[in-house]
């Protein structure tokens, strides 16, 4: 199976791990020891390593001054997504995502670019802006968290790690999720 | 030749002179045989044909956000899902950096040429770019003119900021002014002139958003003047925005109680019959694309005192069809407004010379007409494209 995923980030050498790079960089690897193409699609001109057979793309974004991470959020979906057209090659069956961020590329990807259209589109969420922050209290949490529950609402299946996270996807945006407790049987669930 | 317009204005929502501009090219379009699509805000999804023109209505709505900027990418991500599947588009035509992302998306999901008509610049309506959120824009401003196949302006002075500002190469740009409607050429008043002014008084007009940048003040200071000298004159002040406060406090600062009359907006109706009512109208703009309401007062066949800066030195030619004076010399303006007033031989020719002006190159078919061959060109010059 050809998967292509979409997050903000991706591991660099040199560079302290982050959650999100750990869960993307994890999960692809298991894709790929499960036999599967792996191609990651990522924001930046960095060309990060090919770790474990995983084709990792960097697509330039020209745009570097934003008013708030909102605006990052959506505004680099749109430059990522406009161009990568001519560095991806062939077709993919299935789109997977990381957060609210991989989901915008990964549903605009489906719309808009050949290589992702009829694709299935999954989403792999690390916690929710209701874990993270104070939606009824500030303005930026009340919009990521309103950004999330549409954007989670617009995947074919949405897969957590934690039952919390899970269970707030469930309560605070109507969202069906599913809990998967280790990324191994991650990777064997999208996949399959 | 099917041509798709992104647009965040489109009647009946209308911020600015965008969405007239886009109503209007696009019908004069469609009567050149184009296939037209309209993308533009609204509230829920939809899809309607407006006397020929497609209009793809896409709820800009559907998530919270922070800020202008943040709904401006929520709804051209909005724009681009929905519009990606109606295929067998020519050309894409963004106006101006609120509809370009979504434009940018469509130009590389269709391969095909991206027209930008870049209606004004964030440097310019800002004088600079003094905040993260402007530097963005200005950013965007930039990445549409170097994704578009051509960059069409408004007028000399636009070709001068597109090249200095975003750096746009000059064989890249093509200047083509905006117009009016020609039913304006041919008005006949539906509100009474007793309604603004007593029938002894002669009838100065402003209208346009009371902002700094369109000078209202300038207007007031010179009616100021010009009151010392001639007694019988009428102030009509059009429009709304953050200045109106401030112009109130100066009138009557400068003590000229009734004899200034704020309307605040009013239906496009009224707006041109207090112009057809008046003897004289005043725009002294301090920075202006364009002036689309400079050429409205022309078509009316009215004298104007346009400003000696941007868009209006295109057509207005001094004491010709018009008069070009500095919007920040109150003098000069009182100056000049006395001269028309005080000589209706001239008001009448300058105003003969406007509409003949107007009417030989301003009314919308004539700007679709090169809008079209640009079109025309730029298909032409696609084939030869390995792309």
């Amino acid at each position: 199976m050809r998967i292509i995923g979409f997050s903000w980030e991706y591991p660099r050498i040199g560079l302290q791990l982050t959650d999100l790079q750990y869960l993307v960089l994890s999960l692809s690897s298991v894709l790929r020891a499960l036999g599967h193409d792996v191609t990651i699609v990522v924001p930046g001109n960095a060309n990060p390593p090919n770790y474990s057979g995983v084709k990792v793309i960097g697509i330039n974004i020209p745009i570097k001054d934003y008013p708030n991470v909102v605006s990052y959020g959506l505004s680099s979906s749109m430059q990522v997504v406009a161009n990568m057209r001519y560095s991806v090659d062939g077709k993919f069956d299935e789109i997977v995502c990381f957060e609210w961020g991989g989901c915008i590329m990964g549903l605009l990807a489906k719309s808009t670019q050949p290589c992702c259209m009829g694709s299935s589109i999954n989403c792999v969420v690390l916690s929710t802006e209701y874990e993270r922050g104070d939606p009824w209290n500030d303005v930026m949490a009340s919009s990521i968290a309103s950004i999330e529950g549409w954007i989670f609402r617009q995947c074919d299946g949405v897969y957590a790690v934690r039952q919390g996270t899970v269970d707030n996807l469930k309560n605070k945006y109507n969202v069906k999720a599913t809990y998967v407790p280790s990324i191994e049987e991650l990777g064997r669930v999208i996949a399959g | 030749m099917r041509v798709l317009h992104l647009s965040w204005e489109y009647p009946p929502h209308i911020v600015g002179g965008l969405g007239r501009h886009v109503y209007h090219i696009t019908h004069e379009l469609v009567k050149l045989g184009v296939s037209v699509d309209v993308a533009t805000i609204g509230y829920e999804d939809s899809h309607m044909s407006d006397d020929g023109v497609s209009v793809h209505l896409v709820d800009a709505f559907k998530v919270r956000v922070p800020d202008f900027s943040s709904w401006v990418h929520s709804f051209n991500i909005f724009m681009a899902t929905e519009l990606s599947h109606i295929g067998d588009v020519d050309l894409v035509h963004v106006h101006d950096w609120l509809t370009a992302p979504a434009g940018i998306v469509l130009k590389h999901r269709f391969k095909v040429p991206l027209i930008a008509t870049i209606h004004a610049t964030e440097y310019g309506r800002r004088g600079g770019l003094h905040s993260l959120e402007s530097r963005h824009i200005h950013e965007w401003e930039w990445l549409l003119a170097y994704e578009a196949w051509k960059v069409i302006v408004c007028s000399r002075l636009m070709v001068d900021e597109v090249k200095s500002v975003l750096g746009v190469p000059s064989d890249k740009i093509i200047m083509i002014p905006n117009g009016v409607d020609k039913s304006l050429l041919n008005f006949k008043p539906k509100y009474e002139r007793s309604n603004y002014a007593l029938p002894w008084e002669l009838l100065i007009v402003f209208y346009g958003r009371l902002v700094y940048e369109k000078g209202p003040d300038s207007v007031i200071r010179a009616f100021a003047k010009l009151l010392a000298r001639l007694g019988n004159v009428k102030l009509v002040i059009i429009g709304d925005g953050p200045m109106r406060e401030y112009l109130v406090n100066l009138v009557n600062q400068l003590g000229l109680g009734s004899k200034v009359y704020f309307t605040g907006r009013v239906s496009d109706d009224e707006l041109y019959s207090v112009i057809y009512h008046s003897n004289l109208v005043i725009l002294p703009s301090r920075y202006e694309p364009f002036g689309i309401s400079s050429l409205e007062a022309m078509a009316l066949g009215k004298p104007l005192i346009a400003t000696n800066r941007g868009g209006p030195t295109d057509f207005v030619k001094h004491m010709d069809n018009g008069i070009l004076a500095n919007p920040d010399n109150p003098d000069e303006i009182a100056y000049y407004a006395e001269m028309v007033l005080k000589d209706e031989g001239l008001a009448k020719r300058l105003g003969e010379r406007a509409k003949e002006t107007v009417t030989k190159g301003y009314t919308w078919d004539i700007i679709a007409r090169k809008t079209y061959e640009v079109y025309k060109a730029t298909l032409e010059e696609r084939v030869r494209v390995n792309w």
